[in-house]
């Protein structure tokens, strides 16, 4: 991630990383999982086993993106660079749920 | 491995707060998690026998009939018992469930004397094997599950950052620091020594439990937003019809004894304990066949499961059979079951005591040594004696930790008297007036010379669990799980007596050195 190596990286401004991470590591763990989840046509009921897959990798991939966010350089860029990637993959998810239905 | 020092110490700093904010939580679910490896058979012990009759498998059909006529609310929701225990002590019954709480779990037992009079018996189950599962649960929390369960949650989002940091944090000494159990004088070194190793070597536990204790909490909003996401596309596939060929044509019930026979057919492997029985919508009875087959890996903490017609003794659904489960089913089955440790038997799940135990322990050194470097800065700065947060904070971990292992033996020795094993508002009692003493104990007499103190009570009540349950029930070795529970009691309360004995030796020889210093003439 983007790291610069003037400014060293501290915990310092935890909350703002951590904020980033919860919140918008969140709706991106959820935007992977419904990319995932149209591209083996889950129907995500929770008796599925498809469904319950899908469950079990939000958590996952949300605690490691709660661990990799305070790699940011500051919490602006990491509500920036993760709300980018919000953007960007709920669209890919929208879209492709347009085009598949 | 190098990783640069500026991320070291930020991964350091996070490890240190995520661990403080939810280490005595975590304490208090792992301590209470090892003992909910035994649910089953320490329901068992606590049981108080039922005076019902035993009836044959083969004469189930006229105990149904008769519990039918004579209680027919019954025939929504019923069990037959296949090998009656202590815990499900007749051949058939059923359960009055009070929501999803699980608070009472009043339930109804029905046998037939010689002659073939009905016998029906209410019991309400002794609340302490329960009470230990729903602490875990609820993080050592006295709140309704509502309110307990996201604040789980999050306290198992913080363990997992905490597993992150302190992984990223031990990997660039690893090899140096792993193996060296230092054991000096230096308190913290060695605490630390301890921590890394228990941390290190059962890491791919504490992921498993991290990730399925934040599974557990938040899964139905989870769900929720899945249906919302893809929830449209269940109409391009239909759902799949399970029931096969079952028309109304079967209307009479296979005898228990036919279901089993017929499932001993289609899987020899699987051991069925319980036939459980519930009109679903529309009235139509459904089956589900709640057993086990110690090859496999189970979906519950106790069993796999059998969906099976009622009518004709078809399996209609393998997807929580042991053995028989699509490879999508066997997988989350084995997240389940990994944290249940419902895989490999008895043995696994003393691993898991054991596991769980340790992770309690490394939750301790944590906050010791979050204490103990706290104390070391505070004394650099010139400081004589602990600040006021060093102090909360050592007081708290001491009481948390040693209240919440003498309040659930507190609880296991009130089962031995109370009434019926004691309801759970008793047991619920018992446990936080022990754990708010000892809390408050922590912080009247000082936890940086009277630790000691502490370790002895909590000892004391953990030793009283053996002595308590043979005076009050003495035919102990009559009973199943008395003497596993009973000598495990023995063993942890003689080694926290033990442990605090030699801390007072030590303080006290202290003491002696000090005072001849200071009488010693200049």
């Amino acid at each position: 991630m983007s790291v610069s190596s003037a400014k060293p990286l501290s915990s310092r401004n935890w909350f703002s990383k951590a904020s980033a991470g919860s919140v918008f590591g969140l709706g991106l763990t959820f935007a992977i999982a419904g990319i995932i989840g149209l591209l083996i046509h889950s129907d995500a009921m929770p008796m599925s086993a498809s469904g319950q897959l899908l469950m079990w990798l939000i958590p996952t991939l949300w605690i490691a993106i709660l661990g990799a966010c305070f790699m940011f350089r500051s919490g602006l860029r990491a509500w920036a660079v993760l709300g980018a990637l919000n953007i960007v993959l709920w669209g890919v998810f929208f879209t492709m749920r347009a085009t598949f239905s | 491995m190098k990783i640069r020092a500026d991320i070291l110490r930020m991964y350091k700093d996070i490890h240190s707060w995520v661990g403080i904010t939810a280490g005595l939580a975590l304490f208090v679910a792992f301590y209470a998690g090892a003992i909910t490896m035994f649910e089953s058979p320490l329901q068992n012990w606590a049981t108080r026998p039922v005076p019902v009759s035993s009836v044959a498998l083969e004469k189930t059909p006229e105990l149904l009939a008769k519990i039918f006529a004579a209680q027919p609310q019954a025939m929504k929701s019923y069990s037959v018992i296949v090998h009656p225990t202590p815990e499900q002590p007749a051949r058939v019954m059923w359960a009055a469930l009070s929501g999803q709480e699980r608070v009472s779990r009043h339930k109804v037992y029905a046998g037939m004397d010689a002659d073939g009079n009905l016998e029906i018996v209410h019991q309400d189950p002794p609340e302490i094997a329960n009470f230990i599962n729903v602490l875990h649960q609820r993080v050592g929390l006295p709140f309704p599950r509502a309110i307990s369960r996201p604040i789980m949650g999050i306290i198992a989002l913080l363990y997992g950052l905490a597993l992150i940091s302190g992984t990223l944090i031990l990997l660039p000494s690893l090899a140096k620091d792993l193996f060296a159990l230092r054991i000096s004088h230096n308190v913290k070194r060695l605490w630390l020594d301890v921590h890394n190793v228990l941390g290190f070597f059962s890491l791919p536990f504490h992921i498993v439990m991290a990730i399925s204790s934040v599974v557990f909490a938040f899964h139905e909003p989870i769900f929720a937003v899945e249906h919302w996401m893809l929830g449209k596309s269940s109409a391009l596939h239909p759902p799949q019809v399970r029931h096969g060929g079952t028309q109304q044509s079967h209307t009479v019930l296979l005898t228990p004894e036919a279901i089993l026979q017929s499932l001993k057919v289609q899987v020899p492997e699987f051991e069925p304990d319980t036939l459980n029985y519930a009109q679903g919508r529309g009235g139509k009875l459904a089956l589900r066949v709640a057993g086990h087959d110690p090859r496999y890996a189970l979906r519950g903490p106790d069993s796999g499961f059998a969906g099976v017609d009622p009518y004709t003794g078809k399996i209609v659904s393998t997807d929580y059979l042991p053995g028989h489960q699509t490879p999508a089913f066997a997988v989350t089955t084995w997240f389940f079951s990994l944290h249940f440790g419902s895989f490999g038997g008895t043995p696994v799940r003393w691993l898991y005591f054991i596991l769980g135990l340790a992770g309690a322990f490394l939750f301790y050194t944590g906050n010791l040594l979050w204490v103990e470097s706290r104390r070391r800065r505070e004394r650099k700065t010139g400081l004589l004696h602990d600040t006021r947060a060093t102090t909360i904070l050592a007081s708290l971990t001491i009481g948390c930790t040693l209240g919440c292992v003498a309040g659930i033996s507190a609880s296991f020795a009130a089962n031995s008297f109370l009434p019926g094993g004691g309801s759970y508002a008793a047991i619920e009692s018992v446990y936080y007036a022990v754990f708010l003493f000892m809390i408050f104990l922590a912080f009247v007499v000082g936890v940086q010379s009277h630790k000691q103190l502490l370790l002895a009570i909590a000892g004391v009540f953990t030793i009283a669990v053996p002595v308590v349950d043979i005076l009050a029930r003495p035919a102990v070795f009559l009973r199943s799980g008395a003497l596993s529970l009973d000598g495990t009691a023995f063993f942890l309360g003689a080694g926290l007596i033990l442990t605090a004995m030699k801390i007072h030796l030590r303080t006290q020889k202290r003491r002696c050195v000090q005072s001849d210093l200071s009488a010693s003439p200049r």
